[in-house]
């Protein structure tokens, strides 16, 4: 993505937020409205969080491994990792806000949101990958930076879920 | 020379026989409206021909309430997979244009509306042939299987052209996101054939169940195997207890 196309900073964080919050409010959104305010704090907190738990490990790694070149490469792929999975949240939340409304069973709605939630964590992995494979060194094997983000994403999407069933469940 | 827009009849030539010339229309953002004009009056009537055929299973009011419903299980669905086609192919990185992918969506399902106008006489002749209700929802069940496998390629090859980076993904994702949203939007809208043991048609039946849970009862019931002694008479909508 070029520097004229490229979104802002603070609109990249609003999508990268606003789409996990769209879709913890609909998941509390059955409970009344507070339920729905405090969901919808919950789940963009939970992103976060497993964010900032994990992503140091990551540059670390890739640092160590002579596949990430500089700092500010490394926030650029994440705040537009960050971007696309709040950005398919959002588009997903009139699909969902149908489903939750019609199906009578709590748990199905919950299944629902995880199960977008995680597609959507999966899209933001692979623009993180493909973000971090374009800016990695030419002379460095791609394989070694697949390994190590295969494994990172491993043990991202366990702690995320691990949050996501302790605050947001 | 200015190229003419193309006329009604030449879009719906096209639609219905020269799918890639449609796919470059919407890929080049060419009169995008009159082609989504066509395909909505294509899927609006085809759907209702369909919905009507549905509603003859027992006839009278029930023709009339299918026929309007059925396109509307089409348009409320289209409204709410555009938002999520747009998204999907924003977070894959594909060129994200809402028009472009609801005009896109608009001609898939105008192709899957023309797959079920053409399967009418089959669903109309199943009775005659001593279909029982349980096997008729079945046959309807295929059939709309069948035309969705029709908008499925058309949306695959729509996306390809678009940009043939993660096209697979894009419409696996939205096949997802459609198809859950459309089983629940048709099972929302019901009855369609109207069982047998029901007084008389209503509109929209209150909320129970699910699809799935729905598909797999009927499937038992054709197999003779049922549930409970009797079926039960449905309640009108809005349900008791749930106004």
């Amino acid at each position: 993505m070029d520097t004229a196309t490229r979104p802002s900073v603070p609109t990249a964080l609003l999508v990268a937020f606003g789409g996990p919050a769209a879709a913890g409010a609909l998941l509390g959104l059955r409970a009344g409205a507070a339920d729905a305010l405090a969901q919808a704090g919950a789940l963009p907190a939970v992103m976060a969080g497993t964010a900032a738990l994990t992503l140091p490990a990551l540059y670390i790694g890739a640092s160590i491994l002579g596949l990430v070149p500089a700092a500010d490469v490394m926030a650029r792929a994440t705040l537009a990792a960050l971007r696309a999975t709040g950005l398919l949240l959002l588009g997903l939340a009139p699909a969902l806000a149908f489903l939750i409304a019609t199906l009578p069973s709590p748990s199905v709605a919950l299944a629902l949101v995880a199960a977008a939630t995680a597609g959507a964590v999966l899209a933001g992995l692979r623009t993180l990958h493909l973000a971090l494979s374009a800016a990695a060194p030419a002379d460095r094997p791609p394989l070694l930076l697949t390994a190590l983000l295969t494994g990172w994403s491993l043990a991202a999407l366990a702690i995320g879920g691990q949050l996501f069933f302790q605050h947001v469940a | 020379m200015t190229q003419q827009p193309a006329t009604a009849t030449a879009t719906f030539d096209r639609l219905l026989r020269d799918l890639p010339a449609t796919l470059a229309r919407i890929r080049a953002g060419d009169d995008l409206a009159g082609l989504a004009r066509v395909a909505l009056a294509v899927l609006a009537l085809s759907a209702a021909v369909f919905g009507a055929v549905l509603g003859a299973h027992r006839g009278g009011l029930q023709i009339l309430y299918a026929a309007v419903k059925l396109p509307l299980v089409f348009l409320f669905t289209a409204a709410l997979c555009a938002p999520a086609l747009t998204a999907l192919n924003a977070a894959l990185g594909r060129r994200a244009d809402l028009r472009r992918d609801l005009a896109l969506l608009l001609v898939a399902l105008a192709r899957v509306g023309l797959v079920l106008a053409a399967l009418v006489p089959l669903v109309r002749l199943a009775p005659a042939a001593g279909a029982s209700y349980h096997m008729a929802v079945l046959l309807v069940v295929l059939a709309c299987a069948l035309a969705g496998l029709v908008g499925v390629f058309t949306l695959w090859r729509g996306l390809r052209l678009a940009a043939p980076d993660a096209a697979g993904l894009a419409a696996a994702g939205l096949l997802l996101v459609f198809s859950l949203v459309g089983a629940q939007m048709a099972w929302t809208l019901r009855p369609w054939l109207l069982r047998p043991r029901a007084p008389e048609p209503v509109f929209v039946r209150g909320l129970e169940g699910n699809f799935l849970d729905a598909l797999g009862t009927t499937a038992d019931s054709a197999r003779g195997h049922y549930v409970r002694p009797e079926a039960p008479v449905p309640a009108p909508w809005p349900a008791e207890g749930r106004r």
